[in-house]
């Protein structure tokens, strides 16, 4: 394992009752490293994302966070899902609060910020998608892509060193996508490693460092996009492939 | 929107007119049930009702109490238990003497017949301080003075039309029974005596009347000769006995006062056991749903659903009944205290219930977005989960509120001095049904309406965030 890699899963393995969704995972994912999960619907991708921060208990395996293995009961969970963003398919802003108290309330809480360097920086990030006028809006005012972007840079606000997406387009009116994609591809400009499970297929091509396709609970074929793209081995990936493009 | 608040205006005025005429029928209806005089007797026929009285009555048998129902103004102490409220209850003679001021005039004697009632209720002699004992009654006692409604003026013999057309004398407006005691009392003295001592003023019979004129100084003939009836078309009557009623049931006495002291009661029950019940309602469904979503707190899961069980499997007044006479009362906990806890509890248990189905409703998302953060379970609910669930129930948690009021009534079944008993306290005074019990009912109603209002005012500031 060299230095670089900020996370290394071992054997990953999850059940739901008699069906099994993971069948034993091994990735290594570096610092810096843009990895695109994609696959067939109930290949398992989302539930791989979602044991990555451990919102999913894995039934086996590890999952080694800068040589933590997180899957360990004894360790406090909490403290690690601080490094780890994380956007939903369905954003899941809170919608009792403004956006700036979204934004603002895990870094005074948990990081113990002050209020006003939390707003601060909140503001700052809101500024950089474009929405630093809506802070005192409610989420219910906002449109899908605007609260995907608050998603997203409420996850930031919290200076994570990895980000996790969930399908963070599929919940969206096709022509907000390209706003969303937008500040991913900015994201990952700036070095932040990410993981992001999608369909968008041009997002992939154009930003990952290295594609995933899972399928039956494995990765079965994991390689830099534009081999990915243009030279898939396994048959079930070509079948995949002629699909979706 | 402008549509359904035409609609809401539209409702309401046909509730209140409903609610008008439904009262207008009720009283109408009630008003003629009532016996109304339907013959004016002439003195003549008076003297003979009163003689065919007399002279049915049985004879010494009853003598001797009915003497002492007369002439007997007693006060006694049934008991007094250190502890509790000093249990003092004057029992005394209904007769025409002034009950504040033989209690007054007695005073010493029955705070000393209350302590040695003590001792003897206390043989197995604990020690106590006999002057702090002495006291707490002496304290009691004063109060009930304070209390205590002077009986005075005499005692009257009334002819009353029981039924259309059949009169019987009656001696004041008592219950019948004690006051044949009385007839029998009133006819002893014409009967066998020269003098008689009758509601402290003393006649001499032989001399000064005879036994048609003795029992003529008694008689107050109300309903002919001394009152005219009322006439008029049936609206003026009816008026004229909806004042009359109104004047009897509220204003005569201050009796009102039994009212607002009722509602100040049922407020405060309703309100401090409101309170508890949704503190304890929210605590129940938070160990509810932390057991149903991470397996932990298992025993106080259980607990809280043994807890559920119970009080929802029961009546609330069954409730009350066992949490005051068998839990609280032989801890000296007094009655209020022992309703608020009863429905501090017993309305704990809905919205546990309302509440959990709130927490239950709050998307899924809300929780992976909070634990996603790094917030642990217990903030997560705290700050995401139960301020969204609090909203979603509020209009929930309301009606119970609402029920809980209205509930409150059956409080009355131990004691408490509530809305309920306060109308029940002037029934059982002027023997009225309609006045006071539509009186209470209204309140109820008329709370209840503005509570209503108040949540809408609530919900609405809240609904802000979600427009």
């Amino acid at each position: 394992m060299t230095t670089d890699t900020i996370i290394s899963v071992r054997d990953l393995k999850k059940s739901f009752g008699e069906n099994q969704v993971l069948r034993g995972i091994n990735i290594d994912i570096k610092r810096g490293d843009v990895l695109v999960i994609v696959g067939p619907s109930g290949c398992g991708k989302s539930t791989f994302l979602r044991t990555l921060n451990l919102l999913e208990q894995p039934t086996e395996g590890s999952i080694i966070l800068d040589d933590v293995d997180i899957t360990d009961k004894k360790i406090n969970i909490n403290k690690h899902r601080q490094r780890m963003g994380m956007v939903f398919q369905q954003f899941n802003l809170f919608p009792h609060m403004t956006i700036l108290k979204n934004m603002t309330i895990a870094p005074m809480k948990l990081l113990k910020l002050s209020r006003e360097e939390a707003e601060k920086r909140a503001l700052e990030l809101l500024a950089r998608v474009g929405l630093a006028d809506r802070a005192n809006d409610y989420p219910s005012q906002l449109s899908g892509g605007q609260k995907q972007r608050v998603a997203i840079v409420r996850a930031l606000a919290m200076q994570p060193d990895i980000m996790l997406f969930d399908e963070p387009t599929s919940a969206l009116d096709p022509e907000m996508v390209g706003e969303v994609l937008e500040v991913m591809k900015d994201l990952a400009k700036s070095g932040m490693t990410m993981v992001v499970v999608t369909h968008e297929m041009g997002f992939a091509r154009e930003v990952a460092s290295k594609v995933v396709f899972i399928d039956e609970g494995v990765i079965k074929e994991e390689k830099p996009p534009q081999e990915f793209f243009s030279n898939p081995e396994c048959p079930r990936l070509k079948d995949f492939l002629s699909k979706v493009l | 929107m402008i549509k359904n608040k035409k609609t809401i205006k539209l409702i309401s005025i046909i509730g209140v007119v409903v609610l008008l005429v439904g009262l207008l029928a009720g009283f109408v209806v009630y008003s003629f049930a009532q016996n109304k005089v339907s013959k004016i007797l002439t003195t003549e026929e008076a003297q003979k009702i009163v003689d065919e009285t007399f002279e049915s009555l049985p004879g010494g048998f009853y003598a001797k109490g009915a003497q002492m129902i007369i002439d007997n103004t007693d006060i006694k102490v049934l008991s007094v238990k250190e502890g509790l409220e000093c249990n003092l209850e004057l029992e005394c003679s209904y007769s025409a003497l002034d009950v504040k001021a033989v209690a007054t005039e007695h005073k010493q004697h029955i705070i000393d017949s209350a302590y040695e009632n003590y001792k003897i209720e206390e043989a197995a002699g604990k020690t106590k301080s006999s002057t702090k004992i002495r006291q707490k009654i002496a304290d009691t006692f004063a109060a009930f003075l304070e209390t205590a409604e002077p009986i005075s003026g005499t005692t009257k013999l009334y002819l009353y039309e029981v039924t259309e057309g059949n009169f019987v004398l009656y001696l004041s407006d008592e219950a019948v029974d004690t006051c044949t005691g009385g007839l029998i009392s009133v006819k002893n003295m014409f009967d066998s005596a020269t003098v008689a001592n009758y509601g402290g003023t003393v006649f001499d019979i032989t001399n000064d009347t005879t036994v048609t004129t003795g029992i003529n100084q008694f008689i107050e003939l109300r309903n002919y000769d001394s009152e005219k009836p009322i006439t008029g078309n049936f609206l003026v009557r009816w008026i004229a006995e909806f004042k009359d009623e109104f004047y009897r049931n509220f204003i005569e006495g201050g009796k009102w006062k039994y009212l607002l002291e009722g509602l100040g009661t049922t407020l405060a029950i309703t309100g401090v056991a409101g309170l508890i019940g949704v503190l304890l309602g929210f605590i129940i469904a938070i160990i509810r749903c932390t057991c149903q979503t991470t397996g932990k707190f298992k025993i106080a899961d259980a607990i809280c659903r043994f807890y559920l069980t119970v009080i929802r499997g029961t009546p609330v007044m069954v409730q009350l009944l066992i949490i005051f006479f068998v839990i609280l009362l032989p801890m000296g906990i007094p009655k209020f205290t022992a309703a608020v806890i009863c429905f501090g509890l017993n309305s704990g248990a809905y919205v546990a219930e309302i509440v959990r189905g709130g927490i239950m409703s709050v998307d899924k998302g809300q929780n992976e977005a909070g634990r996603s953060l790094g917030f642990n379970f217990p903030q997560t609910m705290w700050h995401f989960i139960v301020p969204q669930a609090f909203k979603a129930v509020l209009p929930a948690l309301a009606n119970e509120f609402i029920t809980l009021l209205k509930e409150s009534s059956v409080a009355f079944y131990i004691g408490v001095a509530d809305l309920t008993q306060g109308g029940l306290k002037i029934r059982s005074i002027t023997y009225s049904n309609f006045m006071p019990l539509i009186a209470v009912a209204l309140i109820y109603l008329v709370i209840v309406l503005i509570l209503t209002r108040l949540v809408g005012l609530l919900e609405r500031r809240l609904r802000k965030s979600d427009h």
